[in-house]
């Protein structure tokens, strides 16, 4: 597991040397929904809170990057915007997740609505502006930053999956009642992960923000974000910690290929394999891996068994 | 105050759909298998609910309440193809107001909302509709999450 994952950074880091800046950019783009997909299933997926707030956080990354560029440095600007998103996630947490039920996802659902106008309306109309244009950071130099921010991701929920807050978690999801009469303090568990899993959102838009040159308040806050990541987790199956890593490389990479070739109807294409997934593999790709495992293990075993026939009596 | 012919009808349909689906849902069999499954899912089933088909019954007829309105709206407000995601969260504002569950309650908050709606657009900014949604929603939240009309 540790050489796969050194190899795969290693991969990431020597990228540049022999691909062109589009693959580059491709590259990153994956990463950045690595990052989204992880983030989301950190929480969503265990605890079984429906969350549609990652492109809420992620646009507050993409908005506030031009607001600061010429006022800090770019790594202090994604502490920055980390905290805020983090503040921003406490704030929805302590509302909702006080209270079990949908509450949290309906709240969740229009919070990129709501952050949107926002944004327009402090800008517009007490700022009378609308829309910056980012300061350009070298493409290489994003890949890195967002693949520190990927490994940062990854490294987050392994440990946090294998402490008993991982556990405290996957009790919530499985029956909150019985896990808060376990002493599991549900309200404060789910909002601190819940905040926990916002900072790397927010630091994803951050690092996003210069490839997409203009920001406004709807380049920065689309719903496609919040979606998309979700559709990868589940895709990919929340079972395992690496599927939503699988998701968000296949959807990434399939985006950012088929966008350009099919415009509109590649967004129908993810809605039919939405569905698909969701009818025949409820668990994700990752969760036909221990179906293929057995089936190969049955292959194996009638062929090692080969010439011999059976001869056990049924009885 | 005048009224468009278009805003008469909006409203007289509304009226008598939500009447209808009150109706509906406590005075018919269906209608009390519905509330049954929603209260629970698993002894309805054992009362010998088909759990599967009031579900889908049910979104098919969410559905329908959706098309209406959207056939509604399109007499009064320019169509695109994207327009039903932001009802949607208009949609979930109210449902929350109202209290999940309750359709008396979902009437009053629509209205509620609708009014709000109005007072904002015109008093103060447009684009602040939302946001003011989402404070009163968050005070909701913190204070009465059960909504106006919500069971507790």
């Amino acid at each position: 597991m540790v050489g796969l994952f050194v190899l795969f950074v290693a991969f990431v880091v020597t990228f540049p040397l022999y691909t062109t800046g589009y693959d580059v950019r491709v590259l990153t783009t994956i990463l950045m929904y690595v990052v989204l997909a992880v983030s989301w299933a950190m929480f969503s997926g265990s605890t079984g809170y429906m969350s549609l707030a990652p492109a809420a956080f992620f646009g507050i990354g993409m908005y506030i990057m031009p607001v600061l560029q010429n006022s800090l440095p770019f790594p202090v600007i994604i502490i920055v915007v980390a905290l805020l998103a983090f503040v921003l996630a406490l704030l929805v947490g302590l509302v909702t997740l006080r209270l079990r039920g949908i509450y949290f996802a309906i709240f969740t659902f229009g919070l990129v609505v709501l952050m949107s106008e926002l944004s327009y309306y402090i800008d517009a109309r007490l700022g009378h502006s609308r829309g910056r244009f980012t300061i350009g950071v070298d493409e290489n130099v994003l890949l890195y930053l967002m693949l520190a921010l990927a490994v940062a991701t990854l490294l987050t929920v392994y440990f946090i999956r294998r402490s008993r807050y991982g556990l405290a978690l996957l009790s919530i999801g499985g029956n909150e009642e019985a896990a808060a009469h376990m002493g599991v303090n549900t309200t404060n568990v789910k909002v601190i992960f819940f905040a926990i899993s916002a900072i790397f959102m927010g630091a994803a838009g951050v690092i996003t923000a210069p490839a997409l040159m203009y920001i406004d308040n709807r380049v920065a806050f689309t719903t496609f974000y919040s979606f998309m990541p979700i559709v990868m987790a589940i895709f990919g199956g929340m079972g395992h910690f690496l599927g939503p890593v699988v998701g968000a490389a296949i959807f990434g990479y399939l985006e950012k290929t088929l966008r350009d070739q099919l415009q509109a109807y590649f967004m129908l294409g993810f809605g039919i394999m939405l569905a698909v997934v969701i009818l025949f593999l409820p668990n994700g790709l990752v969760g036909l891996a221990p179906t293929l495992q057995g089936k190969l293990r049955e292959v194996m075993a009638k062929l090692r068994k080969g010439g011999r026939t059976e001869q056990h009596a049924n009885t | 105050m005048s009224f468009s012919v278009n805003q008469i009808i909006a409203f007289a349909v509304s009226v008598a759909l939500g009447v209808a689906v009150y109706l509906f849902l406590n005075r018919t069999r269906l209608g009390r298998a519905i509330r049954a499954t929603a209260e629970e899912p698993s002894t309805a089933g054992l009362m010998g609910v088909n759990v599967k088909m009031v579900l889908a019954f049910c979104f098919g007829l969410g559905a329908l309440l959706a098309g209406v309105a959207g056939t509604l709206i399109s007499l009064r407000t320019p169509v695109d193809t994207n327009m039903g995601f932001g009802n949607t969260v208009i949609a979930l504002v109210v449902v929350t107001l109202g209290g999940l569950g309750s359709v008396p309650g979902s009437f009053v908050a629509g209205i509620v909302i609708g009014i709000v709606s109005r007072l904002v657009g015109n008093l103060w900014e447009m684009v602040l509709v939302i946001p003011v949604y989402y404070a009163i929603l968050m005070v909701l939240l913190l204070i009465r999450p059960a909504g106006i009309l919500g069971k507790k």
